[in-house]
């Protein structure tokens, strides 16, 4: 499990994350709401062992900042938020990636194989052979995530649970391909995996959601299952904004939320 | 395919100069003493041909797939197809350090001298680079991204700096120094001897074959540092190891031919085009293509105004500088958003 205590995160001078406490198991999404520059994406930087912090942030019982980085790929896999490619490769190289610089454990698996199932996953099937910078934002967005299902494939390796820490999954996705990544999600932490992912859509991280960390000024505001965390009155303070949990809009508007989708074929 | 051409390149190499001396004699003149047999050679050819062609030939591959190299890994490792050691600086550093041991090496760093041999040159070139190249990476990278302006303007920055640092040297430097330090100017293969060969021959050599270390590396990088390093890469080590690689080919290529602009960008480029950039096959194939490319370069040099002959600096300025702009043009969108 990740086990993060006391933990403080500065750049520069400037502190960013104050204070933060907070787990995630195995078995479960833990998902981390708030504002826009409330230290979400940093918090899950400091977690992949991107940025140094005070405090203690432990995986599996190690302190992160005492592991080196190979081993850091065998226990989770990270989604960025954004990402650059720097040479016109293409969907397959991208994806191989994964396989080729951790050392994912898949046994008895061909890479080839891997790849192509990965892809299929994400919903990009017969994209193998196209270049990675032709593709939209969306489409990028699901390469990359393929990429990082192939990192750590097997949600439990030995009985060594493993993680996907994803930054942002959905934010460019239409409605049908945020709900196919977060049932990717779903069904890794069914698996036995854990996932801890950044969210905007207040309802996708209530439908998806095992717990929920809401952050606010670089502080944990609260942590708890869904139910508990997504309310009024902390999300009006938190959101600063008049949100009203389960309220039907004024008879006229077209409303459509991802809870009421019918499962597709 | 690449091997083919680099050999027929070795061929025309040898085959091409100021004398008519003839391959193909010295070729059965090597096999019927091989076979312990008694050729007829003339003195003056067996000379030219393996004492003069043939070295130059050597160092000629060795100096062609070294600067292809480190073109292709600095491109990786700054993820920028812009990257070269002519044009950031990192040559110009390597002949500083070149420059230091040719003018102060009786001096100030006899000592040096006296005890590195003939690797004293290379070894200061190496370290002219090493110095350039670090220098360039810190200024131009900041949290991991790398800004291609910052990187041309630190790069230019730093060769100035030490082209006029190179400038002050040649102005304390006597008469028969100067003459040493002439061909620094232009680059050129001119002068390649067997010794020169075993100066920068080992470095080249252990360089080439260690980059095969950097590819998966490089591949991995090309997401981006954090991204590297959550695939399991340790990136400052890497780094570090990359940094220490341009430098040594770039230090030992100036150290033996002077400033040959251009391989380092044209060669990766056009495999890239060709074969993709994964750089587990770009890497070998550039050190092909780059030999080739340098020996055809020479060949050109020296026969295009014999007997006399073309720095191979402005051969392959001639061909390299219209492509370096044509990839400007072509990126021209690119670049503006980075």
């Amino acid at each position: 499990m990740i086990d993060v205590k006391n933990t403080t995160i500065r750049i520069g001078k400037k502190e960013i994350v104050t204070d933060a406490d907070f787990h995630a198991v195995p078995g479960e999404i833990t998902t981390i709401i708030g504002p826009n520059g409330s230290g979400k994406t940093t918090l899950l930087k400091a977690i992949s062992g991107d940025l140094a912090y005070c405090g203690s942030i432990r995986l599996h019982g190690r302190e992160i900042a005492s592991l080196l980085p190979w081993e850091m790929a065998e226990m989770r896999a990270v989604l960025p938020q954004s990402s650059s490619l720097a040479f016109p490769f293409t969907v397959r190289e991208v994806v191989r990636f994964g396989l080729t610089t951790g050392r994912s454990g898949n046994a008895g698996k061909l890479s080839e194989d891997l790849v192509e199932m990965a892809l299929d996953r994400v919903d990009l099937a017969g994209f193998t052979g196209r270049f990675y910078q032709e593709l939209s934002g969306g489409e990028q967005q699901r390469v990359q995530l393929a990429r990082v299902l192939c990192q750590v494939w097997e949600p439990v390796a030995g009985d060594t649970p493993r993680y996907l820490f994803l930054d942002e999954p959905i934010s460019s996705l239409d409605i049908r391909h945020q709900l196919i990544i977060m049932d990717i999600a779903r069904a890794y932490t069914r698996s036995g995996g854990g996932v801890i992912a950044v969210l905007h859509d207040l309802n996708l991280t209530s439908m998806y959601s095992d717990k929920v960390l809401v952050m606010q000024h670089g502080r944990c505001q609260a942590f708890g299952a869904p139910q508990d965390v997504i309310e009024d009155t902390l999300l009006q303070s938190v959101f600063e904004c008049g949100l009203r949990v389960g309220a039907v809009p004024a008879a006229g508007g077209a409303f459509v939320l991802p809870q009421s989708a019918q499962p597709s074929q | 395919m690449l091997v083919l051409l680099l050999a027929a390149a070795a061929v025309l190499s040898l085959a091409t100069g100021a004398s008519d001396a003839s391959v193909a004699a010295v070729v059965r003149a090597w096999v019927t003493e091989l076979l312990g047999g008694h050729a007829d050679l003339s003195a003056r050819n067996r000379i030219i041909i393996n004492d003069i062609r043939l070295p130059r030939m050597v160092l000629g591959v060795l100096v062609g797939a070294s600067l292809a190299v480190s073109g292709a890994v600095m491109q990786g490792l700054f993820r920028n197809p812009l990257a070269d050691p002519g044009i950031v600086g990192v040559s110009a550093g390597a002949s500083l350090g070149a420059v230091s041991v040719i003018v102060l090496g009786g001096t100030v760093l006899s000592p040096v001298t006296a005890f590195a041999g003939i690797y004293a040159l290379p070894f200061a070139a190496f370290l002219g680079g090493l110095v350039s190249t670090f220098l360039l990476y810190r200024v131009s990278t900041r949290q991991g991204r790398t800004s291609v302006a910052t990187m041309l303007l630190a790069g230019i920055a730093l060769g100035a700096l030490a082209m006029a640092l190179t400038g002050i040297l040649i102005y304390l430097a006597d008469d028969q120094q100067l003459r040493d330090l002439t061909f620094w100017n232009m680059g050129s293969l001119a002068g390649a001897t067997w010794s020169k060969v075993l100066a920068a021959g080992p470095i080249i050599v252990v360089v080439l074959a260690s980059t095969s270390l950097l590819a998966s590396g490089l591949n991995a990088m090309t997401l981006g540092e954090a991204t590297a390093r959550h695939m399991g890469l340790a990136v400052q080590r890497f780094k570090t190891t990359a940094i220490v690689v341009v430098a040594a080919a770039t230090g030992a290529a100036v150290a033996v031919s002077g400033g040959i602009g251009f391989v380092g960008i044209v060669v990766p480029h056009l495999l890239r085009l060709l074969i993709g950039p994964d750089h587990r096959y770009l890497l070998p194939a550039s050190a092909l293509l780059g030999a080739s490319l340098l020996l055809s370069a020479d060949a050109v040099a020296r026969t295009i105004v014999a007997p006399a002959e073309l720095p191979i600096g402005i051969i392959t300025a001639v061909v390299g500088a219209p492509f370096f702009l044509w990839i400007l043009l072509r990126r021209r969108g690119v670049l503006d958003m980075l």
